[in-house]
């Protein structure tokens, strides 16, 4: 569903990202999902009183090296700031957030053409190359996990506490396509400094989308509506193409838009109303009393700048560079870090390294290999591509190579040599073949020389089939047609 | 000068408070003084004073896990529980 000419998305995201900390934000429990319910709380994240909070500073630096990876500007005194409401999964009757003075102002997310959904990737929408600019990104704590029952709710605190950081982008994105790539090149940024694991089916990396639409050329923008719910990537593009045509459809009869939240339903494939905000919510900041303002530039940030890594966008040109693959396989490699890994091994001496590229990535992941565990050395595919680069064995004997390597490990040479494999190349073997296949099919050799080209195949086909498809079938080619026209 | 008015039974809806009329005209006489005295702050010129920034880092801790609560301990103040979880009454959205 695409949007009428007409009209227009304004679409900006709150992407809340889980960060791999050993420890909670302001106290020493534990973060770690999935265990025991209430084993990793205590005085200061159940919120009791008379205890105080002591920065993460390892959360911290995480923040910062975010800010750093997406050309942020780093604050160099930054501050914690209460944000007032209640809530049964938030003890205090506060969460501790950044207000005035987050750790991260500005930024941008580049959106990689391939991260957009497969079947727009080749639109002038994906290919755009557009940047998507950032708002801020601060830092603060989870709030508990809620479990509702018949009349009751449950809560378990595990998770209260947790650091969380909140990446906020501008009003920048027009498209549900933008919104996905969004997401999915953010997403390989964290993955690529270690700071989450940012897996949005697991929480790990929650988004909240505010969406208006208004008329092309109109400047000011329309009501916005907050989208709540989005529990994939393919969720939030799904809920945006809905709630898109819900706006432009009541527009067009002449209907209001209402400052509401809306539900996303993935079952039903439609957003309802939570709530109309009838006024904005008062949350009352002010400076948390219990911190102190953090100083960045006294160690954090320098400590953060250490482990810059090298970034997707530049990870894939060199790729690009170096070993002659595609944007494509540049973008497949750049989001598996282990994998790309694995190939540059195997490329690193390999003659054809695209070849190599073509081999990992068609062959080799269609098997759903553990690149990190496979008895598989990534030398073996280097050594694969250079036997069919020089002739040593055709591109059919080298799929039969690849399965065998699969089967049972070693050597490509090797395995050549244990299925008798190699080519033959012998010009003077050939030429035999060659002669006994024009001897043995008068009818090919006629239509060949009245002009059907095509007939040379039969020839071929005998060629191969007498040398159990070990000649060198690109020479054949050449000798047949030598031979033909002589 | 005049005290500013403050909404008492707004500040009073978000802080979950219910206050008989005799308390919201004696809570908002009071808090209206205190907003006053706010006002005689703000009238002091303070833009030529730069802020102080903080002069050195302040205590930030290492990642590394201390002991938490026992489940027992933790659960022990609460006035319902079922499964390891405190128990609310439904919260509804």
């Amino acid at each position: 569903m695409s949007t009428p000419a007409k009209w227009e998305a304004v679409i900006g995201l709150e992407v809340h990202v889980q960060l791999l900390t050993q420890t909670k934000m302001f106290c020493g429990c534990t973060n770690h999902y999935g265990d025991a319910p209430t084993s990793h709380v205590c005085p200061v994240c159940l919120g009791l009183p008379g205890s105080l909070p002591v920065p993460n500073e390892e959360a911290i630096r995480l923040t910062l090296l975010t800010g750093l990876m997406l050309g942020c500007n780093l604050a160099p005194v930054a501050r914690f700031d209460r944000k007032n409401y209640f809530y049964p999964d938030m003890p205090k009757n506060y969460q501790i957030s950044q207000y005035d003075d987050p750790l991260c102002a500005g930024g941008l997310v580049p959106l990689d053409p391939f991260l957009f959904p497969k079947e727009i990737q080749d639109t002038a929408e994906a290919k755009a190359g557009r940047s998507i600019r950032l708002t801020r990104i601060h830092l603060e704590e989870d709030v508990a996990k809620s479990f509702h029952f018949e009349d009751r709710s449950g809560i378990d605190f595990n998770r209260a506490g947790t650091p969380l950081m909140e990446i906020v982008s501008e009003a920048d994105l027009r498209t549900p396509g933008e919104a996905f790539s969004f997401l999915g090149s953010l997403r390989q940024v964290l993955l690529a400094g270690h700071v989450s694991h940012a897996d949005m089916e697991k929480g790990q990396m929650r988004c909240d989308v505010n969406v208006s639409i208004r008329p092309i050329g109109q400047k000011e923008f329309g009501t916005k509506v907050e989208l709540k719910n989005l529990n994939s990537t393919s969720g939030v593009r799904r809920a945006l193409t809905y709630e898109i045509a819900r706006q432009i459809a009541a527009c067009e009869k002449g209907e209001a838009i209402a400052h509401e939240t809306r539900r996303w339903d993935d079952q039903a494939g439609a957003t309802f109303t939570m709530r109309t905000k009838e006024k904005a919510h008062d949350y009352r900041y002010f400076p948390d009393p219990d911190l102190l303002p953090v100083r960045t530039d006294q160690g954090l940030l320098e400590a953060a700048r250490t482990r810059l890594p090298e970034l997707p966008t530049v990870l894939q040109s060199r790729l690009i560079q170096a070993f002659g693959v595609t944007a494509y396989q540049a973008s497949v490699l750049g989001a598996d870090r282990v994998l790309c890994a694995y190939f540059e091994k195997a490329a690193a001496q390999a003659k054809s390294k695209a070849t190599v590229a073509n081999w990992i990535l068609n062959d080799f992941l269609s098997t759903q290999p553990d690149p990190a565990t496979t008895p598989i050395l990534p030398e073996f595919f280097g050594e694969l591509a250079d036997l069919v680069a020089d002739g040593t064995i055709n591109s059919a004997q080298a799929k039969k190579v690849f399965a065998e390597l699969m089967a049972n490990p070693a050597s490509p040479r090797e395995i050549v040599k244990r299925l008798g494999l190699a080519q033959i190349s012998d010009v003077s073997a050939l030429g035999t073949y060659c002669d006994e296949a024009i001897a043995a099919n008068p009818r090919s050799v006629e239509d060949y020389r009245a002009g059907k080209t095509n007939a040379i195949n039969a020839l071929k086909g005998f060629v191969m089939k007498k040398s159990q498809g070990k000649a060198n079938p690109l020479q054949v080619d050449e000798i047949l047609k030598a031979k033909l026209s002589a | 000068m005049s005290a500013p008015q403050i909404n008492i039974s707004d500040v009073a809806s978000l802080a979950r408070l219910t206050l008989t009329p005799d308390e919201t005209a004696k809570f908002s006489a009071q808090l209206s003084q205190i907003l006053g005295h706010m006002e005689t702050l703000s009238q002091i010129a303070t833009g030529a004073v730069p802020e102080v920034t903080p002069p050195a880092q302040p205590a930030l801790r290492q990642d590394i896990p201390t002991p938490s609560l026992s489940i027992e301990a933790a659960l022990s103040n609460a006035p319902a529980q079922a499964n390891d979880l405190i128990l609310v009454p439904r919260i509804l959205e």
